[in-house]
């Protein structure tokens, strides 16, 4: 029994010792495209708006919504912790955007031209739903 | 307070950042490796034995375990909790402040196995059907172990894998799993399933068909308490403790379904496939009951085939192999759902604290919890989070591998030892690269 606790107190110890020499592996070769050292190489870099946040002061997002088809249609959009997200609404019906953020927030909004303002104060992946179409919109990705 | 929380879309509000690429990486070159060093230089004579090894715990302390004052005490506090929150059920609002959903979805579904990691199977101890089983079978001067039927060898666990099944198909698929009409029904459907079988089949059958009875027995075997075939409670390594799982046909089903469903979990989320699913005309319903199923289907059906590809001795058949090595996929198990669901087990379960004292929505405080405050400690430090969730696939993964290969060496003849096991080996670093690759990508 003893030996099999120190056999696996042994390879408990590796496990971190590898961790951080893969680490350390990773980190000199993603040092030439990422130059923040946290989630910044995320798969979905397709977000539909410049998410640049050195360009412009915050997200802006562009939402059109006609009867039950609503774009863009569920894509990844970075934003930033506290930072207010504008998301401008274009709808040929009125409705209700579904923030599932902690505590969820309701956004509604008219027919025709709405802009709608969005803060998220912790991180995380939230979702952005039409209530009526019952489709995810967005899923914000504040970091 | 939380509010305005009426939303077809679960239980919970943000969901926990991808966790970084490089992070990924690094568990699973962790992972890969630790695999090769158990296989290259583990133990060539099996160490585990859950039927006879173990250091009995002092005499005053299973004194009290063994009491019948003591397992009464359980049961009584199971059996209070259960009539409160079926009181909540049948007569609380039809709203998420009800706290229902959270007793379900996080506290019993996440809490509960969580708990039997640390102390034992507790489920067992509480299970209120056992207690109402217990009633009619002294009501009716019946004993509670005696069935009227013999129940077949063969159906083993395979009840439990059905009932597991159809909770995360509830949790998962069904998308009014949060109104009160649903869950009502699917618990009704559950209690008379499993009272029926316990009074058909005797008490055994809560052991192999109660979904959450056996959910938090298997997470138990990784505790340090564990029973020997004797019957003495005794104290024991993790790794130890988990060779005690008992094999009955259906294990491997068991395993395949709490590892597939949370990763089809974290799958759900993630943008392809929500994407595909918007972008399709088919009912995202049948999609996702697809999806699931094909989720569980992968981790049975390369599990049962890695570990039936191997030479085995004269005597033995293969097709018992997949339910012997699969108590080698619990901590494998547990790691997943530390890594998926530790934010939310945290922080929806202290919502639902705040919401278990006002089970009828009319602003009481019955057990004085109304006051408190979730804390959003965790989910403010996404890189410490991210380094618990890759920690624990990663210790999961290594368990699960030195537990495989402990039996390996006690099953298979010496010259298969070895060979026999890398098929076992190559799934294993699949289903953790699977989960890492999800925690980064979904």
């Amino acid at each position: 029994m003893r030996r099999t606790l120190s056999t696996l107190a042994a390879v408990a110890a590796l496990v971190p010792v590898l961790l951080v020499a893969g680490c350390g592996n990773d980190n000199t070769s993603a040092d030439a495209s990422s130059d923040s050292p946290s989630a910044s190489n995320t798969p979905s870099e397709t977000a539909m708006v410049p998410s640049s946040s050195a360009a412009r002061p915050s997200t802006v997002l562009n939402v059109k919504v006609q009867g039950d088809k609503v774009t863009p249609n569920g894509e990844r959009i970075k934003a930033k912790i506290g930072e207010p997200v504008t998301i401008n609404v274009n709808a040929n019906r009125a409705g209700e955007l579904h923030v599932h953020s902690t505590p969820e927030q309701e956004l509604e909004y008219h027919s025709g031209k709405t802009t709608l303002k969005l803060t998220i104060d912790k991180p995380g992946i939230v979702d952005i739903e039409d209530h009526i179409a019952e489709v995810v919109v967005v899923q914000l990705e504040v970091s | 307070m939380p509010q305005g929380m009426v939303f077809a879309h679960g239980i919970g509000g943000a969901k926990d950042l991808p966790i970084p690429a490089e992070y990924a990486i690094a568990g699973a070159s962790a992972a890969l490796a630790v695999s090769f060093i158990v296989l290259a230089v583990a133990w060539r004579n099996p160490r585990f034995d859950g039927a006879t090894k173990g250091r009995p715990v002092p005499s005053w302390f299973s004194r009290i375990v063994d009491s019948p004052l003591f397992a009464a005490v359980w049961r009584a506090v199971g059996f209070a909790f259960f009539l409160y929150v079926v009181w909540a059920a049948l007569a609380g609002p039809d709203l998420v402040i009800n706290p229902v959903f959270g007793v379900v979805f996080v506290w019993l579904w996440v809490g509960v196995p969580l708990v039997s990691v640390l102390l034992g199977p507790v489920y067992r101890a509480l299970n209120p059907l056992r207690t109402l089983h217990l009633g009619f079978a002294k009501a009716t001067g019946g004993r509670p172990d005696q069935g009227v039927l013999r129940l077949p060898d063969w159906v083993g666990m395979w009840p439990a894998t059905l009932g597991l099944f159809a909770f995360v198909w509830l949790e998962l698929v069904y998308p009014q799993a949060t109104f009160l009409a649903p869950v009502r029904l699917w618990f009704a459907v559950y209690f008379a399933i499993t009272l029926v079988g316990a009074a058909l089949f005797g008490n055994r059958w809560f052991a192999v068909a109660d979904p959450f009875e056996v959910y938090s027995t298997l997470a138990g075997h990784l505790s340090v308490f564990g029973r020997r075939a004797d019957g003495r409670l005794v104290t024991r390594s993790p790794l130890g403790n988990l060779d005690g799982v008992p094999v009955r046909p259906g294990l491997v089903g068991v395993v395949a379904v709490l590892l597939g469903s949370t990763a089809f979990d974290a799958f759900k989320d993630s943008t392809t496939w929500v994407q595909f699913i918007q972008n399709s005309n088919w009912n995202t319903e049948v999609l996702n009951t697809a999806a699931l199923l094909f989720f569980c289907a992968v981790v049975g059906i390369t599990f049962a085939a890695a570990t039936i590809a191997t030479g085995v001795h004269d005597d033995m058949s293969r097709r018992l192999l997949p339910d012997r090595f699969a108590h080698a996929v619990v901590p494998i198990v547990i790691g997943y759902v530390v890594a998926h669901y530790l934010t939310f087990f945290v922080e929806v379960g202290q919502q639902t604290l705040v919401l278990f004292s006002d089970p009828m929505g009319n602003g009481a405080n019955l057990l004085g919890t109304s006051g408190l405050r979730v804390n959003y400690w965790l989910s403010s430090h996404p890189t410490l989070l991210a380094v618990i969730k890759v920690g624990a696939i990663v210790t999961g993964h290594v368990l699960g591998v030195i537990a495989s290969h402990d039996r390996a060496i006690r099953l298979l003849p010496k010259r298969n030892q070895l060979t026999g096991q890398l098929p076992l080996l190559v799934v294993m670093v699949f289903y953790t690269a699977t989960g890492l690759y999800l925690l980064f990508g979904a």
